[in-house]
């Protein structure tokens, strides 16, 4: 780190929201964390700040300790948009609406003209496309197509699922050097399979749903017999680098769970369900989350993934949804819990206040330093997720009663 | 032939919890069986009194310590037996059960039988002492309800609550059922008070389960594996169990 870099990180960690956050973590204070709804609006209230501190269109990567607010990061941008669609119908807050389409509208304007979406964030550094990037910015111009209608998210998804088509390895995976990452081929790009299959739905064109479904074999044949999923981590360097955080290992499951939702194929709900319900026992044991997990389901629990987790209640949440095996339920409810207990509501700062941070505690190596949009957005998915669920089961308990 | 049979009975309680009247080992020891000791494991009061509270609820946990305190014996109508209260047992502390400290002693009580009263997982060491096998009284149906707070797993899926004495083996709740017995809801119970009823009914059933062992010379086996591992139930799941137990019924002025 540069002196003038560390000056600037100095000067912010006097602040009185970073040096409470930086304190706090230090001594492993976590707050009781209050209801639900009151953690999502935090979360919201957060991304708002975060889309407003780069002109209202894409939205901040996050608030980093060193170097403040990011540039807009479009990979993030892009499944930020159905999350925001989701909150403006459950809140009835229009201006949720309208921020969700300046970042569809953002998104056309950063397309490549390939039909790519840039790896990294929105500033100099960002010259090469991204394969998985591409596909969560397609998860959201999908989501505003739907909700605006105009053909031109849905022109502009389609122009992005052909160049993710044209790239795609004859085995079904993707293997482009990384611009943020050193490893090749990912297991969690099959949340990208999953955008072709809304990308299938949306258009009917078939060629989305074969590349879709060629991922999702690729996938499957990457699980070891205990739930693990081979090719999955960011790094392939040691020192921990190379196993992966929680962040990772959900996404290999949201995507399974998502292609399970479109296509039916239970190969891949059983998939999906060996490394979550793996997971569950080791949490219910140890009673938290590790922030990476080896193998052999090893934990590094020096730290916690704090999007990971998030995810992961998220997919406990769905698994309940499908199996109603209340013990998912349960468990996302602590996982959550653990969550929002590490959300601040009432900080002074827009960068602090209702935001996630990417480890917990701030310095642990997931994202470090830094409060970032995808947990924020995360978190309230899974929050959303969770409210549904416990209003169906009070409405069946109201019934009973 | 019963008092033959030593007993141990492995309890987890805070340093100021008087033991020696426990009233377990007091009703094995009404029963004929030589309790050779009280083993119990330290519990940090505070960790202890958010354990009970969370269990049976603050107003029980008030309730029952009162009843100690003035001598009182305690309000749950369930058919207990009285107290033999002149006899005292050995009261051993140990930090944990499963430390070598407490494999050593427990090798040197030499039990029969070892019975759980309210102890952690227990590890292959200690298993692996007494002559016989160790014992367990589980609140709920085995093995549907396995795991942790299975009285409220139980009401939540709307099921009658149960306790389910059982041998214990290595892994959780899956040795096979020795004897069990079903905990009458009634209106106006609480998850603490049915917890508080499960209590008193294994206490008779712990009982019933040495005598049937000792007369037909039983040992330990396995349950068939079945059943789902329950974890500790979530406070906004418990409230929605707790809202399927019967209302008390309205009294007339």
């Amino acid at each position: 780190m540069s002196l003038s870099r560390l000056a600037r990180a100095a000067v912010r960690s006097l602040q009185p929201s970073i040096a409470t956050t930086l304190l706090g973590d230090w001594l492993g204070n976590t707050r009781d964390p209050g209801p639900s709804r009151a953690h999502l609006d935090g979360a919201i209230r957060w991304l708002c700040a975060a889309q407003d501190q780069t002109g209202g269109r894409g939205v901040s990567a996050g608030y980093s300790v060193v170097d403040g607010w990011l540039p807009p990061y479009p990979e993030t941008t892009g499944y930020i948009i159905p999350t925001m669609l989701h909150y403006a119908a459950l809140s009835g807050h229009a201006s949720c609406r309208e921020r969700a389409q300046a970042m569809a509208d953002w998104e056309l304007e950063v397309q490549l003209p390939s039909g790519a979406v840039l790896g990294g964030l929105l500033d100099v550094s960002a010259t090469k496309p991204a394969v998985f990037n591409t596909g969560q910015v397609i998860l959201g111009l999908c989501a505003a197509e739907r909700e605006f209608g105009g053909s031109r998210y849905g022109t502009a998804a389609a122009r992005a699922g052909d160049w993710l088509v044209e790239v795609q390895s004859r085995d079904g995976s993707w293997s482009l050097e990384g611009v943020t990452t050193e490893t090749q081929v990912h297991s969690y790009d099959v949340r990208t399979a999953w955008s072709l299959l809304e990308l299938f739905e949306l258009t009917g064109t078939a060629k989305y749903r074969e590349a879709a479904l060629r991922n999702c074999q690729w996938t499957l044949a990457q699980q070891r017999p205990n739930g693990w999923f081979e090719n999955n981590a960011f790094f392939a360097r040691s020192g921990g680098w190379d196993r992966p955080f929680t962040h990772t290992i959900a996404y290999v499951m949201e995507g399974l769970l998502e292609s399970w939702r479109l296509t039916g194929d239970q190969a891949l709900l059983v998939a999906a369900e060996r490394p979550a319900t793996k997971l569950l026992d080791l949490y219910e044991r140890r009673r938290r989350m590790a922030g990476q997990y080896d193998a052999a389901w090893q934990g590094n629990y020096g730290f916690r993934c704090l999007t990971g987790d998030a995810q992961i209640a998220g997919v406990w949440l769905q698994l309940y949804e499908a199996s109603r095996d209340i013990r998912y339920l349960n468990a996302a409810l602590r996982l959550n819990d653990d969550v929002k207990a590490t959300q601040r509501l009432s900080a002074l700062h827009p960068g602090v206040r209702g935001g996630v941070k990417g480890s917990q505690p701030i310095w642990g190596q997931y994202t470090r330093l830094m409060y970032i949009n995808w947990g924020a957005k995360f978190l309230a998915d899974s929050l959303m997720r969770e409210e549904a669920a416990m209003q169906r089961l009070a409405d069946r308990d109201a019934v009973r009663t | 032939m019963t008092a033959s049979v030593r007993i141990v009975v492995l309890a987890r309680g805070p340093w100021w919890l008087r033991m020696r009247h426990d009233r377990l080992a007091t009703a094995l020891a009404s029963a004929g069986y030589e309790i050779s000791g009280i083993v119990v494991e330290r519990h940090p009061t505070r960790a202890a009194l958010a354990d009970w509270t969370g269990k049976l609820g603050a107003r029980l946990v008030v309730r029952k310590g009162l009843d100690r305190l003035l001598g009182r014996k305690p309000g749950v109508s369930l058919d207990d037996r009285p107290e033999t209260a002149a006899r005292a047992f050995p009261v051993y502390r140990v930090g944990q059960h499963n430390s070598a400290e407490c494999v050593a002693l427990l090798r040197r009580l030499s039990p029969d039988l070892v019975v759980l009263r309210g102890a952690r997982i227990i590890g292959p060491e200690l298993l692996a002492i007494p002559r016989v096998g160790t014992l367990n009284a589980h609140y709920g149906k085995l093995p549907e309800f396995r795991g942790v707070d299975a009285t409220e797993w139980a009401v939540f899926h709307g099921e009658q609550p149960m306790v389910s004495v059982h041998w214990v083996l290595r892994g959780v709740d899956t040795g096979a059922v020795v004897t069990s017995g079903v905990v009458a809801i009634e209106p106006g119970d609480t998850l603490g008070r049915l917890r508080d009823k499960s209590a008193v009914l294994a206490r008779q059933l712990l009982v019933d389960s040495v005598r049937q062992i000792t007369a037909a010379g039983l040992g330990p086996s396995a349950a068939p594996a079945a059943g789902r591992q329950f974890y500790k139930m979530h406070p906004r799941l418990r409230e929605l169990a707790q809202r399927q137990l019967p209302r008390p019924s309205p009294s007339r002025a």
